[in-house]
């Protein structure tokens, strides 16, 4: 495939296998990104049960 | 308790990463989409569990009447409802790069939407009784009338009919699965069902807090 500078897609780096590399790369990534962003709202969500409880055994005592 | 929290969530992330870096595309399946294996097939196991997890649950509170039965039934079936449709979601996915459409109405397609359905109405029903113990009691009479329905259409349905859905991936000890490859899948299954305790867990105490502060005020 030629680019609109006149150059292929091979010329500047990217070939068949590494485009597809880079692909999967990026959806590893997405994929991280979103694992850490449910763990992290589960550990704060944890964090806010664990005061809740806290403040309602402090109260029935 | 935190340290086994924490393992899960680097446990998780390490398959996420196995299964983009040490494993390789399935023979007989379009680019990488067999790569979607290890999220979908976990997925659909835990929402299989939650449904069991939520039967036992009844049966403890028809038993017993404790809250916390009643409880853990409503948080199993809440999760199973959650990953059952993120199961739906991941197939699809892999449906639209594989034949080209979301949706195709296949056997598997049709019985988790009838699964959803199925648990859908669980909620209705929770939500239309007013008086709680009466809830609880329909609630549970009804958790365990589902689960009859989850191994005919999750296990039968798709096997007695023409599916388009893959028969490979229904199987995890097929010989055809490398010994990496059923590493990483038997691992992400593990992530699953440890990510799943955790939240368990959590919608149980929330729960808990909840009928608590309603008790005090």
């Amino acid at each position: 495939m030629i680019l609109w500078t006149g150059r292929s897609f091979a010329t500047l780096g990217f070939t068949k296998e590494k485009t597809m590399k880079d692909g999967l790369n990026f959806v590893l990534g997405v994929n991280l990104i979103i694992w850490m962003g449910i763990a992290f709202y589960l550990f704060l969500l944890e964090r806010k049960i664990n005061r809740l409880e806290k403040k309602e055994s402090a109260k029935t005592t | 308790m935190m340290i086994w929290k924490i393992a899960s969530v680097l446990w998780m992330a390490a398959m996420i990463i196995s299964t983009f870096i040490f494993t390789h595309p399935a023979i007989g399946f379009s680019g990488q989409t067999s790569r979607i294996l290890f999220f979908h097939v976990p997925q659909a196991w835990v929402a299989t569990l939650c449904f069991f997890i939520s039967m036992l649950g009844s049966c403890m509170y028809l038993k017993t009447r404790r809250e916390k039965s009643d409880d853990l039934a409503l948080s199993a079936a809440e999760l199973g409802f959650l990953f059952c449709s993120l199961a739906m979601i991941t197939g699809s996915i892999f449906a639209k790069a594989t034949w080209g459409s979301y949706w195709n109405w296949d056997p598997r397609e049709t019985s988790i939407v009838i699964l959803l359905m199925i648990y859908g109405a669980y909620f209705g029903l929770r939500s239309a009784v007013a008086d709680p113990d009466k809830k609880r009691v329909f609630a549970g009479v009804y958790s365990i009338l589902a689960v009859t329905t989850v191994p005919f259409l999750v296990f039968v349905v798709p096997r007695i009919t023409i599916s388009l859905h893959p028969e490979d991936t229904m199987d995890p000890s097929n010989p055809g699965m490398d010994p990496r490859t059923l590493v990483v899948f038997l691992g992400s299954l593990m992530a699953y069902t440890g990510l799943f305790v955790w939240m368990l867990r959590l919608r149980m105490r929330v729960l808990a807090l909840s009928a608590r502060q309603a008790d005090s005020e």
